[in-house]
């Protein structure tokens, strides 16, 4: 299980930064991109892969039994350069609100 | 409530009363653990969300850095300086359990420093742009972690809760509901047994009396 790598999937721009200091960096010059690259990717060398909001949206969509629930790799969502659409804020709020049955934040 | 479909007789009473007893001790124990891990759950949900909030800000920060660096010079130089990074990263993989769910926890273990570049064909905030990156990846994979145990946990949540359900409000009643009915079978069997005796003994003294 040791010495796993850490993947992102993003946008050119998004991806660049975490290229340098040793994030493996698959680049998705659009978002419709996403889920070929995501089908092409050996997902079992990632401990993460970290998606940008946009890409993620789309293999929501396109993607079945995406993200997956359990196991490895834990596919993170952040927010492309572009500013963040708060995905992950809102899909948390979702996530308590299923398990506990009422939302915590109103 | 439907009943388990039982012979009313002392030995099934005796069988129904036991797995009464151990579906009340079960209820009990899996209600314990449902609050237990609620508790974890939300003080998670908490912490997580404050993590994702200051890298959300961070993480605009770090991109804004280095969209300034990026404007100093051609887009293509900055590209070509970190197509070949230098540095390595690897996550270690460990096991680690919250209320008994088996979750993964990641510990980064950063090679190698980030220069793999000219310093004269790229601008000085570039350094400092990848210095946020450098830093924000730790901290990212914090974050994920938290994530996904928050996630864990909660389809943990909503599968305790089904089995606390279950057990409350069908297996308990129906397993009460038997007993009451083979108690009150075996009441009835004995009375009428006794109204039997007591006819048959008036008869007899009716025959004697004769």
């Amino acid at each position: 299980m040791d010495g796993l790598k850490l993947a992102m999937l993003g946008g050119r721009t998004s991806t660049l930064g975490f290229k340098a200091v040793g994030v493996e960096a698959f680049v998705a010059p659009l978002p419709e991109d996403g889920p070929r690259i995501w089908r092409e990717m050996d997902l079992s060398r990632y401990a993460v892969v970290m998606v940008t909001e946009p890409v993620f949206e789309v293999l929501e969509r396109e993607v079945p039994g995406f993200p997956p629930h359990a196991g490895l790799p834990v596919v993170m969502v952040i927010p492309a350069v572009t500013g963040s659409r708060e995905m992950a804020v809102s899909r948390m709020r979702e996530r308590v609100q299923k398990a506990v049955g009422a939302d915590l934040e109103k | 409530m439907a009943r388990v479909q039982v012979n009313p007789n002392r030995m099934e009473l005796l069988k129904l009363r036991k797995r009464a007893a151990i579906a009340q001790r079960g209820h009990k124990l899996l209600k314990d653990k449902l609050d237990e891990l609620m508790k974890q759950f939300l003080t998670l949900v908490r912490e997580s969300r404050e993590l994702r909030r200051e890298m959300e800000a961070r993480l605009a920060d770090a991109h804004l850095i280095f969209a300034i660096a990026r404007s100093e010079v051609i887009t293509e130089e900055v590209e070509d300086s970190l197509s070949v990074p230098t540095m390595s990263l690897e996550v270690a993989v460990e096991r680690a359990s919250i209320v008994g769910v088996r979750v993964p926890h990641f510990d980064v273990h950063m090679e190698g420093d980030f220069d793999c570049y000219s310093l004269i064909t790229t601008p000085f905030s570039l350094d400092a742009a990848l210095l946020n990156y450098r830093e924000l990846v730790p901290e990212l994979v914090r974050l994920a972690e938290m994530e996904n145990n928050v996630s864990l946990l909660a389809q943990e949540i909503e599968r305790t809760r089904r089995r606390v359900n279950a057990l409350e409000h069908v297996l308990i009643p129906s397993l009460t509901e038997t007993i009451t009915y083979i108690t009150m079978k075996l009441d009835e069997m004995e009375r009428s047994y006794r109204t039997q005796l007591m006819k048959i003994k008036s008869m007899q003294e009716e025959a004697a009396a004769r």
